[in-house]
């Protein structure tokens, strides 16, 4: 009787477990299927229905057209990329070298140099100090000055450090007694333990810099270097052309030629986080893996 | 004694970014940025001014232009816009095109780096007043007013106020654009139900009843409503535009002093007529809350019999029904109906569309700066320079059709590079006009709803509009939000005769900055020498 009782219990345990998990999944879900499909409506079904369209009756790619038309869109994306690969591969190298020295207990003016890192968490440069240091270093106009600038982030350093001071000193001992050296301990000892922190800093700072367009803004006039959330922000941040332009320009386009703005700017969103979306699945088991390394001791 | 050497260290590096901020903005102002730098400028420029001469081409100057932008993307190598300006004025012209909200983050970095555009053009004149304020710009374009006979000849009745700050005029206005706004009244419900167009608010109320209740569509069903708007929450939206039955809406002069509508009683008047159309339903009681394009389908299935709108509510009516020709003769244009006297008349377009600026070191060159000169003066409406740069005439193969009534038609046929390149259209926006009146088309002549469209505009332009005053006040940009907050809140509440107390509200309005702002505007007006009498 008892075990029946448990049996049904548990089914229905499961049955509101599933419930509870498919309504959490269908909020989070829903949205990312709204912005889709609302960059495949036509202009004339916006304007026939407006409001909350799931899925258009007749699905459209010409807001993605307008978006990739012409040689910029390609190069544009093609600096997003290098900056972004090269922006986090750079920053993940000077992270781990900052964290593992700042982690060592033995470092003379350890507490002046973690003094030196807080500090830069509290005061930012601003942005015009920032312009002229980039300038009087040379980086204007190069994909450099997207990328140094960003290269330590003073949290980041903070967190991984963490992760190096609570890697067991045993560990590090018998390292030694074996003849590891510091890069030995760095690479092989201290990165390993701290990879789910690493992989995550590695995902934020590639979101950073895939999502960044105001260093660029300032920073590069030489329009072949312009990343694309630049390019498609200044293209999109004035989309009612209607009214700013001649009043015939966009109403001389047939309807079939015509994107309404509203898909316009959720194929801006589209394109802004499919990268990221098909990137993340190959680093989540570096999430998952850090939360149960938390959880379980001993 | 570890701590206080933390606290120290700490306070010594505040003090010292501090002072680095400060002493760059030291290095700014001895930099030449500053008003020093700018008298320096203009007497430069004003000695040279005897020695400018704008038609000698012969030697090459780079010119730098930073813009807002419509697409602001960049052009290729092959752009046909770039040969032609190059050419044609012996520059190398570098061109840079922003969205507003990043063109003062640009300029800024730049003018405090000291590598600052030649040329600025804003939409809004409060940037190129805050650059001014800070001495980098050419301090007066007055002396060289004769050397841009047409730019001057496209100045508007208040052109040379709106550029004026502290007696000096600061930019040049961009020609403004003619208001092509105006309400649409459904035209074939008037004959349907034998109604003549409403000159009158008595005449407009009657209209918007029979609208609402005798069935104009003639489907049997109560389904349309004499009127709409799109307030989107937070106004009462265009339907705003009444206001003017009544008489000037927001600041301007009156017998040497500023009067507002609020304190007026035009204003009241409005609320009055909106508290009598929304009891009697006679306006689609999403009115409030839906914005412009959540209206949209209520309009083009044809429910709606009066709306504030351009002319191309034909080119989207047609968009939304098929392209079958069916809503082409719907609208037609109506002026605003007379409710008192001094009413009657449409909003006014505005003023200038921003300013063009020179900075003052560019001012200094007196080559760079004559070159400028012509560039500015040439590519004005209507010379050729204007045509080629803004619609690629003479540049990329277009070619300009006359229409009947003065307007223009472009064929967008086989023009291919502005489709793909987008950004070559920025080339035209520092100087673009809607006075120029051309339509732009993908078919090979213009089709009825473009016509139409047209018909539409002219009527408008054809209004009498009220004299745009606002444009040229500089007011307090928080205290305009607050009464503007408000009076919002207020105007819902009358109108759904949750309140009835207007003079507590006019007391309210004036306490909380209305009469800060009235002796402003007096102020302002009377420097620009206008008294409304």
């Amino acid at each position: 009787m008892n075990m029946r009782i448990r049996s049904l219990d548990e089914k229905l345990y499961r049955l509101l477990s599933a419930f509870v998990i498919a309504a959490a999944s269908l909020s989070s879900l829903l949205p990312l299927l709204y912005v889709l499909s609302s960059s495949l409506v036509t202009d004339q079904e916006w304007t026939a229905k407006n409001g909350f369209i799931l899925w258009p009756s007749r699905p459209t790619l010409l807001a993605y057209e307008k978006i990739v038309h012409g040689s910029i869109f390609v190069q544009a994306f093609g600096v997003s990329v290098l900056r972004t690969v090269l922006g986090t591969a750079l920053t993940l190298a000077a992270t781990v070298v900052t964290a593992y020295v700042l982690s060592r207990r033995e470092l003379p003016g350890r507490k002046a140099l973690l003094f030196a890192v807080l500090f830069t968490i509290l005061v930012g440069s601003g942005m015009i100090p920032g312009y002229l240091v980039v300038r009087d270093t040379h980086l204007l106009n190069s994909v450099w000055a997207l990328v140094v600038p960003m290269l330590v982030d003073s949290w980041s350093v903070l967190v991984v450090k963490q992760f190096f001071e609570h890697v067991p000193s045993e560990l590090e001992q018998s390292a030694r007694i074996d003849g590891a050296g510091e890069w030995t301990l760095m690479t092989k000892i201290m990165l390993p333990m701290a990879a789910p922190a690493i992989a995550a800093i590695g995902l934020f700072t590639a979101v950073s810099h895939w999502n960044a367009w105001f260093d660029a803004l300032l920073y590069i006039n030489n329009p072949h270097l312009m990343p694309l959330q630049l390019v498609m922000r200044n293209m999109f941040a004035n989309v009612d052309l209607g009214f700013d332009m001649n009043a015939g320009i966009t109403s001389g386009l047939s309807p079939a030629d015509r994107v309404s703005e509203q898909s316009l700017k959720m194929a801006v969103a589209v394109v802004g986080i499919l990268p990221i979306l098909c990137i993340y699945p190959f680093i989540q088991k570096h999430f998952t893996k850090g939360m149960y390394l938390g959880a379980v001791k001993g | 004694m570890k701590r206080s050497i933390a606290r120290i260290g700490l306070a010594a590096a505040v003090a010292a970014s501090l002072a680095g901020c400060a002493s760059q903005n030291g290095q700014d102002a001895s930099g030449g940025t500053a008003s020093g730098g700018s008298s320096a400028a203009s007497s430069a420029s004003a000695s040279s001014g005897q020695k400018l001469n704008p038609d000698d081409l012969s030697q090459k100057v780079t010119i730098r232009l930073v813009e807002n932008g419509w697409f602001n993307t960049p052009t290729d190598d092959n752009d046909p816009w770039r040969k032609w300006i190059d050419s044609t004025y012996n520059v190398d012209f570098q061109l840079t095109a922003l969205p507003a909200s990043d063109l003062e983050s640009k300029l800024t970095v730049q003018f405090a780096s000291n590598e600052p555009p030649d040329i600025l053009f804003a939409n809004d004149r409060t940037v190129i007043q805050k650059l001014y304020r800070q001495g980098v710009l050419l301090d007066d374009w007055t002396p060289y007013l004769d050397l841009l006979p047409s730019v001057t000849k496209g100045f508007g009745e208040t052109s040379k106020q709106y550029a004026t700050l502290d007696g000096k005029m600061i930019g040049l206005p961009k020609q403004g654009s003619p208001n092509i706004t105006s309400l649409k009244i459904r035209q074939d419900w008037l004959q349907k139900l034998g109604l003549s167009v409403p000159t009158t608010d008595a005449e407009l109320l009657d209209v918007l009843k029979k609208f609402t209740f005798d069935d104009p569509d003639g489907d049997g069903k109560d389904d349309t409503w004499g009127i709409s708007s799109a307030g989107g929450g937070a106004g009462v939206g265009e339907i705003n535009w009444l206001e003017y039955m009544y008489g000037p809406v927001g600041f301007y002069p009156e017998n040497g002093k500023a009067q507002h509508s609020i304190v007026a009683g035009t204003h009241q008047k409005f609320l009055d007529f909106m508290r009598k159309i929304v009891q009697e339903k006679l306006i689609d009681p999403d009115w409030y809350t839906q914005g412009w394009n959540q209206r949209k389908p209520k309009l083009y299935d044809g429910k709606l019999g009066v709306v504030v709108y351009p002319g191309v509510i034909v080119q989207e009516a047609e968009g939304a029904t098929g392209n079958t020709g069916k809503t082409i003769d719907w609208f037609e244009s109506m002026q605003i109906p007379k409710g008192a006297p001094e009413g009657g008349k449409r909003p006014p377009g505005s003023t200038s569309a921003g300013l063009i600026a020179v900075s003052a070191q560019a001012a200094k060159d007196p080559v760079k700066f004559a070159r400028i000169l012509k560039m500015i003066d040439s590519t004005a409406y209507p010379n050729d320079g204007y045509w080629a740069l803004r619609w690629g005439v003479g540049v990329n193969g277009q070619k300009i059709v006359d229409l009947d009534g003065g307007a223009k038609f472009i064929n967008l046929e086989g023009e291919q590079y502005r489709q793909d390149h987008m950004g070559a259209f920025d080339w035209g926006t520092w100087i673009a006009t809607s006075a120029d009146r051309v339509l732009e088309s993908h078919n090979p002549e213009p089709g009825a709803s473009d016509k139409k469209q047209l018909e539409l505009d002219n009527a408008a332009i054809a209004m009498e509009t009220y004299t745009n005053y606002m444009d040229l006040l500089t007011l307090d940009a928080q205290t305009m939000s607050d009464l503007t907050k408000l009076q919002n809140e207020f105007d819902i509440r009358y109108i759904l005769g949750q309140t009835d107390d207007y003079e507590g509200f006019k007391k309210q309005w004036l306490a909380s900055g209305g009469q800060q702002l009235l002796d402003s505007a007096t102020q302002q007006f009377a420097e620009l020498g206008l008294s409304g009498e």
